[in-house]
């Protein structure tokens, strides 16, 4: 049982291990690398099914039991996000490895690959404040590398926003760490919900915010997402898809995790909900002002990313349960989104929509994936943007917060305007002469898998929605968390 | 490369990088229970690595270490693994360290410790990693 | 948290922020070192009385420090280290490659200026 919960670290750990011994043969990395992201997938679903039926998993790495040691809590809300993670990671591969002219030309893009990999499952799984910081720092330099290896000049001054951010926005996470120890001694996170409630309440708040503000730097949320719609356009399709399906979505599931557990709240948090509105509007109205699929879609990030914020804000079982299914929805979705910008940039040669036109007609497939990825993105019915956006504001309802919602509603309003900006532009209109680029049968399959997967997240939306209400329960029941982890001896 | 070395540095090269291989192998060694490590000694070994590619140049540095660094860097992650799995065997947690009694002759009992496994791997990846960015970030390209 | 230490993250802080704000990119990444270094120090430093040695035995809590800070503080150099590293090879790409190491106004920027000027 415990084996299981440190295989989804240990998989893609020594998989970057081997890739590197072998990396004379970029067929054996290839082989390694998919074989590493297939069995990642297997185990992160074992996992799914086996936590929600037998409860959570807890390690105590090196024995060392929990205020002392460093724990893996594999609970229900870290292997939904593991198991909708492996997969999106294992898509974006194979659309990585059956480009034509591919990532794989940097040398060690493999163990780079599955180290960020190896980065999202510590992220998800430590219980342990200072390790949340390492695996950040692990995905982060990976995304770094990532990001610049293709770069030319002026991409590489974006590039340079990127990681002069990223290191900042570390330095605060380190300061907001030494703080919470400093206060209390531990940076267990099943103990700092102790060890907290004996710090001053205002002491508490700044804390809390302190760590709002770092995992907010690293989500995207207003106002600190300038540095998004500016660097992940300008990284590979397959590098920006994972940017935008991943890592900001690490960020929230940091939000969540420290908010509920360490600094829970009774009602609604007024705060969390103005820059979860403004968060919405602002990503929104950038989108509609670009003129390019990536950074449409870039913009989109930082207005989804607002939705899964006002959930949390409501702070009620119903409001997080909403957001976890919308991140779900997102990592899927935007992942695929991605991947389907590629797709045309790809076969007409560029992603600029004045230059692009009439995809629909010349490579109908193209069209055929972007809709229902768009459509569920917009929150039409029956996709899963929906499910995840009824669910929000029925949790907006439960808690009167009608003006957030009505917000939400006119960003969602807004979301579809600007999707119809890409499908007139890119996909309607006079197509030019000249057939399309032909694209490599592995990105189709890359990507219709992915959207299929989105599908199927909408068709079995019932499963979902009760599972993210477990898992939601779970955060918000006061000692839950605290039960698991200080029980376990190693 | 016809760059004049300076002699000095020359023979100092020479005498230095044995002392400081020997020695980075002595905190690997110890450093289960004293201050040392695979950490502290690698460092020092990739310290010796400098000197020579200082001295010697990148070619110098290829022949110093006839292996490729990348693949000692993996070799060290996967060392490094292969202790936790160790511990995960014998203790049923992973990275849980585990150790074995060794009676060696002449010199007597050894207690092997899966941490000094540990050891070895960050040792070698610590090694691996700096000759890696010393050869790329050294080396002249257009 | 002694107040030397609390003193000195204050000042590291401070002008590694100016520095950041800089337009020359060498001295930004002066400027992050400075903030990272102010971050270790005040990781540094909270492991004063209130926090609990956690591995020492009670009875010699005195005359030992608090050893989790420290390693909370050398992995965090380290990595801080890696990424600092990993950002002059990439400033160095960009000043090859540029021919300066200043660092330009955001594309974006100039283009809402020049339509607003137009107006």
């Amino acid at each position: 049982m415990s084996t299981m919960a440190t295989l989804p670290i240990v998989i893609p750990l020594a998989a970057a291990a081997m890739t590197l011994i072998v990396q004379r043969s970029l067929k054996a990395e290839r082989v390694i690398g998919i074989a590493a992201s297939i069995a990642s997938v297997a185990v992160a679903i074992w996992l799914l099914v086996t936590v929600d039926q037998d409860g959570a998993i807890v390690v105590a790495i090196g024995g060392w039991a929990a205020p002392v040691g460093i724990s893996l809590v594999a609970d229900r809300l870290a292997v939904l996000l593991l198991a909708t993670s492996a997969v999106a990671l294992l898509a974006v591969l194979i659309y990585a490895v059956s480009q034509k002219s591919t990532d794989e030309e940097l040398r060690g893009f493999h163990a780079v690959y599955q180290m960020l990999a190896a980065g999202v499952a510590l992220a998800l799984l430590t219980g342990d404040l200072f390790t949340l910081f390492v695996a950040f720092e692990i995905m982060l330099t990976a995304s770094y590398v990532l990001l610049t290896h293709r770069a030319g000049g002026t991409e590489t001054r974006a590039a340079l926003t990127y990681v002069v951010i990223g290191l900042v926005a570390s330095a605060l996470l380190l300061t907001a760490i030494g703080l919470i120890y400093a206060v209390t001694g531990t940076v267990n996170l099943a103990d700092l919900t102790v060890k907290l409630d004996a710090v001053p309440g205002g002491l508490r708040a700044g804390l809390g915010w302190l760590l709002f503000m770092v995992f907010g730097i690293k989500a995207a949320i207003f106002p600190l997402f300038f540095w998004l719609p500016d660097s992940y356009p300008l990284a590979p399709t397959p590098v920006t898809a994972l940017f935008a399906g991943l890592l900001t979505k690490i960020g929230v599931y940091a939000i969540i995790r420290t908010q509920t557990l360490l600094f829970p709240s009774d009602g609604p948090v007024t705060l969390m909900l103005v820059i979860a509105g403004l968060t919405m509007i602002v990503g929104v109205l950038g989108a509609i002002a670009q003129k390019d699929i990536k950074r449409i879609l870039s913009f989109h990030i930082v207005s989804q990313i607002g939705y899964m914020i006002m959930g949390l804000g409501f702070f009620t079982v119903a409001g997080v349960a909403a957001a976890i299914v919308f991140v779900v929805h997102q990592i899927i979705v935007k992942a695929s989104l991605f991947l389907v910008g590629g797709l045309v940039e790809s076969s007409e040669g560029t992603g600029a929509i004045d230059a692009v036109n009439g995809v629909a007609r010349r490579s109908p497939w193209i069209a055929a994936l972007f809709l229902p990825s768009a459509l569920s993105l917009a929150g039409f019915p029956p996709f899963s943007g929906f499910v995840g956006k009824l669910a929000l504001v029925e949790a907006g309802f439960g808690v009167g917060s009608w003006a957030v919602v009505g917000v939400s509603l006119l960003a969602s309003v807004l979301t579809v305007f600007s999707m119809t900006k890409i499908w007139g532009g890119v996909f309607w209109g006079k197509p030019k002469d000249g057939s399309p680029f032909p694209v490599a049968r592995g990105m189709a399959v890359a990507t219709a898998s992915l959207v299929a997967v989105g599908l199927i997240i909408a068709v079995g939306a019932q499963p979902l929605v009760e599972y993210a209400e477990r898992a939601a329960v779970d955060l918000m029941a006061e000692g839950t968390y605290r039960g698991l982890v200080m029980g376990v001896q190693g | 490369m016809n760059i004049r070395r300076s002699p000095l540095l020359t023979a100092g090269t020479r005498t230095m990088v044995p002392t400081l291989v020997l020695f980075s192998v002595y905190l690997l060694i110890v450093g289960h229970d004293v201050p040392g490590g695979g950490f502290a000694g690698g460092l020092i070994a990739s310290s010796a690595l400098l000197l020579v590619f200082l001295t010697f140049g990148s070619r110098g540095l290829e022949r110093a270490l006839p292996v490729d660094p990348e693949a000692l860097t993996g070799l060290g992650l996967a060392l490094a693994i292969l202790a936790g799995l160790v511990g995960l065997v014998f203790e049923g947690t992973f990275l849980t360290y585990t150790y074995a009694s060794v009676t060696v002759p002449i010199i007597g009992d050894i207690k092997v410790s899966s941490l000094l496994l540990f050891d070895l791997g960050v040792y070698t990846l610590v090694i691996g990693l700096v000759a890696t960015a010393v050869l790329r970030l050294g080396t002249e390209t257009s | 948290m002694t107040w030397t230490i609390a003193i000195m993250a204050g000042v590291l802080f401070g002008t590694g922020t100016y520095l950041v704000l800089q337009k020359l990119l060498s001295r930004i990444i002066v400027g992050l070192g400075l903030i990272a270094h102010g971050a270790n120090l005040i990781l540094l430093g909270s492991g004063g009385e209130p926090a609990e040695p956690p591995i020492i035995e009670a009875g010699t809590v005195g005359t030992y420090s608090d050893p989790l800070e420290q390693a909370l503080v050398l992995t965090a150099i380290v990595i801080t280290f890696g990424i600092t590293a990993l950002l002059l090879a990439l400033a160095f790409r960009s000043w090859t490659e540029q021919g300066s190491d200043g660092v330009e106004d955001d594309t974006e920027d100039r283009r809402i200026a020049r339509a607003v000027l137009r107006r």
